[in-house]
């Protein structure tokens, strides 16, 4: 375990993040790729605090978890807004501006 | 035996994201997100931080999820069980996240691959942080937790929708004719 393997881990999973962000339709499936991709970043402050000695790197890290739980709340919100206009199929990202009024 | 735990935590992270952005059925993704966030947390704790690891763990398996899985819950529709991932885009998608991936692990590979470390910073030390030198910003976080509560209560908010017609009908009546197309799509 070195500041090279968990970097390289936190890439594969920010890629992964960023390939679901991109693929998925469904505003949910967006929003859970992108805690993936938070969790990279967040992954990264840690690892530079444990090798390299970051100064404040865990606090950091917390900020970044509230501020996360902030847009996943305001995020499902705005889905659940969303849901609650559509006719039927699911909540896709595509053809939400039709709700827009 | 530091090492086999990492891998253990880090193929836990890797398979429940795998998990979470190729499922088909959404609250199977959201629990391979479970899966993904609790091997986050313990990597977190075998990198010196169990403060992070008690909070991924409160915050992120307890409170983030049992959200995400009421919101999809709450969404869904029996006709939604259907591909999720978008026709014709898969492919774009994953040769934009390697096109990221790749030159990032090579930059990342190359770097000295030493394994020390420096000395784990206490809880107390982390907390004296938060109300030292991060004070502003730990207001800000208040302030904006609390601006995204009541933001999302006024989002998600089952508005009455004839008294929301009135309202938008007596405060500007050239905005007449939008709201009744609005009215007739809800």
């Amino acid at each position: 375990m070195t500041l090279a393997s968990t970097l390289l881990l936190s890439t594969v999973l920010f890629a992964i993040g960023l390939y679901g962000l991109l693929a998925r339709r469904n505003a949910i499936a967006i929003l859970i790729s992108i805690e993936l991709m938070v969790n990279a970043a967040s992954l990264n402050l840690v690892a530079f605090t444990r090798f390299r000695g970051l100064p404040g790197g865990q606090a950091l890290a917390a900020f970044l978890i509230a501020l996360t739980v902030a847009e996943i709340v305001v995020g499902l919100a705005i889905v659940i807004t969303l849901a609650r206009a559509r006719r039927e199929g699911g909540i896709d990202v595509d053809t939400a501006h039709e709700y827009r009024s | 035996m530091t090492t086999l735990l990492f891998g253990a935590a880090a193929a836990a992270v890797l398979a429940g994201a795998l998990g979470a952005v190729l499922a088909r059925d959404l609250v199977r993704a959201v629990m391979a997100l479970g899966v993904a966030l609790a091997g986050m947390a313990g990597l977190y704790g075998l990198l010196q931080a169990p403060y992070l690891a008690a909070i991924q763990l409160l915050v992120y398996v307890g409170g983030v999820l049992t959200v995400v899985i009421f919101g999809v819950l709450l969404t869904r529709r029996p006709d939604d069980d259907r591909v999720t991932v978008a026709r014709g885009r898969a492919w774009p998608a994953a040769v934009a996240a390697a096109a990221f991936a790749v030159p990032v692990a090579i930059a990342v590979w190359s770097l000295p691959s030493s394994t020390a470390t420096v000395a784990p910073e206490s809880t107390a030390s982390i907390g004296y942080r938060f109300v030292g030198e991060h004070l502003v910003a730990f207001e800000v976080i208040s302030a904006v937790l609390l601006v995204a509560m009541i933001g999302a209560i006024v989002l998600a908010r089952r508005q009455d929708p004839g008294s929301v017609r009135a309202e938008r009908s007596e405060s500007a009546s050239g905005v007449e004719a939008r709201t009744e197309e609005g009215g007739g799509r809800s």
